[in-house]
């Protein structure tokens, strides 16, 4: 059989394959597939068992096919009984456990320990693993030491135990060569050498310094420690004593300190330990640390600088270890430590950043969970990390060389304007994107405010819905004052309260270049428009105020274009402020001798009938408004007499709206008669004004007569298909009209005929809106046929019309002989078919 | 001493040159350099054992490793653990299971011990947790067993079936 690759291996090999497996891959599977691998899976013999609570019954079981003297390793679990499992196992079978080379062991309990192994006399470990859960109690040191004898330990690990050189006197002559302990003084570490003079590698979770019993061995012994590997894993072993401690061990080629203490108070600190073990330690083979240095509030740490040190030629050439910092984020803290594959501490797994000097080369790194560390890195996510506005300006500065890293994702992490702002200015030539959503303050708003700030292309800004908090709103005011471009400024939905508006008031008292504000949709109330206002008196170039909202605020209306210094104010809209009675003459007589208003836009403003006599004083003063816009101000046909009355004399009007005024027929005939020799005005927008038929007719003997006005827009008055005859009595005569929307208005197809037929010789047309009202396919045909003759038409509006397939093939028939209308509008009109063209 | 290079000759006669620290993961190597005195530029080194393409890859990984600290003794109560493969491995050993097992017997004769037990760890993990079945299907092995041999094995292992 081709490439079996597996069962083909040399034996050695395979072997090599099962040490990583479980007895039960091994003995189950394995050995299930093939006689081959049956075969050889029953001359390996270096099976490693382990027993707990969840595989104890088949391990026992499979334990019948493996004889003992194939078992070298023996780890028992922490489980009920586990005790008198281990008994029976070493008892029951006759072969014994020749080859057993490493066995492990749970707690043990008092009573266990008086007749642990006094029985196996054919068990010869080399390593002793005693797993204590809790401190265990002086009299282990005296079973230990026999234990020691009996087994033949070479290697001893008891995590848990603290030494007590008082009670344990170790087999003379002792033959341990590594030994684990929990923690010993400092005073009984020298002890241990001189008892244990084997050992190798001594592995401490901390050597404890007590001064007052510092008892060094008499030092006219001539001993030399064998120790060649030092390893204290929560040391907090100050240096001159590590200096005296390492003296005594002559042949350390490997030192691995953990300090999870915080010993260093400053980065002197760092540089010292630096140079404690390029002088002092530089014999060993490996140096393994992790320091510790909290940094001071205020002191603004430098990662490269911290490291600067250990990038000399004896670290990065000589001895080739290579040191990480990293700082843990959120916790200003900074570690320093070796980097090497199987470097392993127990915390830190937060930890999530990192420089490192490898091969001579900064390389950005990033630890991650598992403590793999990774160069080279695209891509960083730091999402929740609580980093601050300290942690933004360590990373920034630490960025500021990066060449590789091209995302880096800050969500959640607490920064405020400020951290963004290190961002900002440390990586303005940095491929990097930084994200950071949700975070304090607005803080993504750093970049476009600098625009202010910088970007003297800038005439138009908009900074509107993202809610701005005080802190953002003075943020953007201290930039738009030291900007002189922007003319326009949009900050409308932003949520702008009485600590927001302070900072623009102030803006508005001292900017001179500020054309147009936007602070529309803001929920803003009485105090806060006393502040924009106290501040807009002060200012001179505002020309639009788009501040919708001055709901009830009429007065401050009329201060602001009463302000005498005030004299740029061009547009003024005042939606949603009906008009009081109380100050009502001084707010019209304001407006009325404005001298550089020129648009109004009145919404909502009106209240009784008294304001509409103002109303047409404002055209018959004001000589300089071009456009007037009302709309839903209840004006009725007197309001409209009135308008009309003051639009007699005046010459300047370009733009009349009157939306939702219900001024009716009335009302149309004051307007008509007024407009009819007027020459200014060419856009007269009446909609939703209840003109009905008759209105229509005024209105349209008026257009045959004015030779001005070229938009007209009639929507919604119910003019019918007789107002839609008189329309094209208009469209025939008149040559003037360009625009004519009657939209809405319950036209059918007698009237689509009627305004077909205008059209087909009228010639000043451009736009027709007929959309909403209910011409059919057969006043589709009508206008379609009306197209083909038409050769000035270019908008057409018939949507909504129930026009349907028919009506919508005749247009398209017209539409592919005269190509001159460029849009037509015909959606939701029953049409089956996609529309063409 | 970085730098000093040495020239390595694979089975198809092509030669690599490979830095001397690099090559010296291999202990089989390291033992040619310092027994035979073989540390002259111009001398090539032989391995009639592996071909270019593994060759090549051996080199790709000793290069990679190279500052690794030297391996542990072998410890008896070493962990057997296969989850510690790193990504950069992980990546590295993504390849046809023809050019994982030439790894392994370079890395054998080579004496490469990192490379392995990090490829021996591959292995193990494509074994762990398949059936005898699901492991003849993955490597290729014919079940040579009898019927007969079949329901014996059964038998012997009836009391861990319905685990």
């Amino acid at each position: 059989m081709e490439n079996t690759y597996l069962i083909n291996l040399p034996t050695e090999i395979l072997y090599r394959i099962f040490d990583y497996c479980d007895i039960e891959t091994i003995l189950l599977k394995l050995r299930r597939v093939c006689k081959k691998l049956r075969t050889i899976v029953y001359q390996y013999n270096r099976f490693h068992v382990e027993f707990n609570e969840r595989n104890i019954m088949y391990v026992r079981h499979l334990l019948h096919i493996v004889p003992n003297h194939s078992i070298v390793s023996l780890n028992m679990q922490l489980m009920k009984r586990w005790y008198e499992i281990f008994n029976d196992l070493v008892h029951k079978y006759k072969s014994q456990f020749t080859r057993l080379r490493y066995l492990r062991i749970p707690e043990v309990k008092d009573e266990h320990w008086k007749n642990l192994f006094t029985n196996e006399n054919s068990i010869e470990l080399i390593s002793l693993k005693i797993d204590f859960i809790y401190a265990p109690n002086s009299a282990v040191f005296s079973k230990l030491s026999s234990m020691l004898t009996k087994l033949n330990v070479q290697k001893l690990y008891c995590r848990m135990l603290e030494y007590k050189a008082k009670n344990m006197s170790w087999p003379i002559p002792c033959k341990l060569t590594y030994l684990k302990l929990r923690r010993c003084l400092y005073s009984e570490y020298l002890l241990l050498l001189l008892q244990l003079p084997c050992l190798k590698i001594l592995e401490l979770e901390e050597c404890i310094m007590k001064t007052e019993n510092t008892c060094t061995p008499s030092s006219n012994i001539s001993f030399i420690s064998q120790l060649t590997c030092l390893i204290i894993t929560d040391c907090s072993v100050p240096i001159e004593y590590l200096r005296s401690l390492i003296l005594e061990t002559p042949k350390l080629r490997h030192l691995k300190l953990c300090y999870r203490k915080e010993i260093f108070k400053s980065v002197v600190d760092i540089y010292d330990w630096e140079k404690f073990i390029r002088t002092e330690l530089n014999f060993l083979d490996t140096c393994d640390f992790l320091v510790y240095y909290k940094i001071p509030p205020n002191d603004k740490t430098n990662l490269q600088l911290i490291l600067a040190p250990f990038l000399e030629s004896f670290w990065v050439n000589e001895k080739r270890w290579f040191i990480g910092c990293e700082y843990v984020l959120g916790h200003s803290t900074i570690l320093l430590y070796t980097i090497s594959t199987n470097f392993n501490f127990y915390s830190y797994k937060d930890v999530c950043y990192a420089i490192s000097a490898k091969n001579n080369n900064y390389h950005l790194i990033q630890r991650l969970h598992n403590d793999i560390l990774t160069d080279g890195l695209k891509i960083i996510s730091l999402e929740s990390n609580a980093i601050g506005d300290n942690g933004a300006r360590d990373l920034a500065l630490a960025l500021r060389n990066n060449k590789t890293l091209t995302t880096l994702d800050l969500a959640r992490n607490k920064i405020g304007i400020l951290g963004a702002e290190y961002f900002f200015e440390s990586l303005q030539s940095s491929p990097v994107k930084v994200s950071l959503e949700e975070n304090r303050d607005f803080c993504h708003l750093v970049e476009p405010v600098s625009r202010i700030k910088n970007d003297q292309s800038l005439t138009k800004f908009s900074l509107n819905k993202i809610h701005l908090k005080a802190v953002t709103a003075k943020y953007i005011a201290d930039a738009l004052q030291k900007n002189t471009t922007i003319k326009e400024l949009d900050l409308s939905y932003n949520c702008i309260g009485t600590k927001e508006i302070i900072h623009f008031a102030n803006i508005l008292r001292e900017n001179t270049t500020l054309k147009t504000l936007h602070l529309g949709a803001n929920h803003s109330d009485k105090p806060e428009i006393r502040i924009l206002v106290d501040g807009l008196e002060c200012n001179t170039t505002i020309e639009t105020l788009d501040y919708k909202p001055f709901r009830k605020r009429r007065t401050y209306y009329a201060k602001v274009i009463e302000s005498q210094t005030h004299r740029e104010l061009i547009t003024l809209e005042m939606g949603w402020a009906p008009i009081a009675e109380t100050t009502i003459d001084s707010f019209f007589s304001t407006i009325a001798n404005h001298p550089t208003l020129t648009t109004l836009n009145m919404r909502q403003n009106l209240t009784s009938i008294d304001d509409l006599d103002h109303f047409g004083d404002i055209l018959r003063n004001n000589m300089r408004l071009t456009t007037l816009c009302s709309e839903k101000n209840v004006i009725g046909n007197h309001g409209a007499e009135n308008l009309a009355s003051g639009l007699r004399d005046n010459m300047t009007l370009k733009t009349l709206i009157l939306s939702s005024a219900r001024i009716g027929v009335a009302g149309a005939k004051s307007l008509a008669d007024a407009i009819q020799n007027n020459t200014t005005l060419t856009t007269f927008v009446l909609k939703h004004d209840q003109i009905g038929v008759q209105g229509t007719e005024y209105l349209a003997n008026m257009l045959k007569i004015n030779k001005t006005l070229v938009d007209i827009d009639l929507t919604n008055n119910q003019i019918s298909d007789d107002g839609a005859q008189l329309m094209a009595d208009v469209l025939v005569q008149n040559e003037t009209l360009s625009k004519l929307n009657l939209c809405t208005n319950n036209i059918g197809v007698r009237g689509a005929k009627s305004i077909a037929n205008a059209l087909q010789n009228n010639t000043t047309l451009t736009v027709l809106d007929l959309s909403r009202n209910r011409i059919l396919s057969e006043g589709a045909h009508y206008l379609d046929n009306a197209l083909e003759m038409n050769k000035t038409l270019k908008e057409m509006y018939v949507s909504f019309n129930q026009i349907e397939d028919d009506g919508v093939e005749y247009l398209r028939v017209s539409l592919e002989k005269n190509i001159t209308p460029t849009k037509l509008h015909i959606g939701s009109n029953g049409i089956t078919n996609t529309m063409y063209k | 001493m970085a730098g000093h290079k040495i020239k390595l000759q694979s089975s198809d006669g092509d030669t690599f040159d490979v830095e001397v620290e690099i090559a010296k993961q291999s202990a089989t190597i390291k033992t040619m350099l310092e027994d035979l005195g073989m540390d002259e530029e111009e001398d090539v080194i032989p391995l009639p054992n592996v071909n270019s393409a593994i060759l090549k890859k051996v080199i790709q990984w000793a290069t990679h490793h190279k500052d690794d600290p030297p391996p542990p003794e072998d410890d008896e109560n070493r962990e057997k653990n296969t989850n510690d493969i790193s990504s950069w491995d992980q990546d590295f050993l993504k390849v046809d299971q023809g050019t994982l097992f030439e790894l392994i017997l370079a890395a054998n004769y080579l004496d490469i011990k990192g490379l392995l037990d990090v490829t021996c760890k591959t292995v193990a993990n494509m074994i762990k947790g398949k059936t005898p079945e699901e492991i003849r299907r993955t490597f290729n092995i014919k079940n040579d067993f009898t019927p007969q041999e079949e329901e014996q094995i059964k038998k012997e292992n009836e009391w861990c079936e319905e685990k």
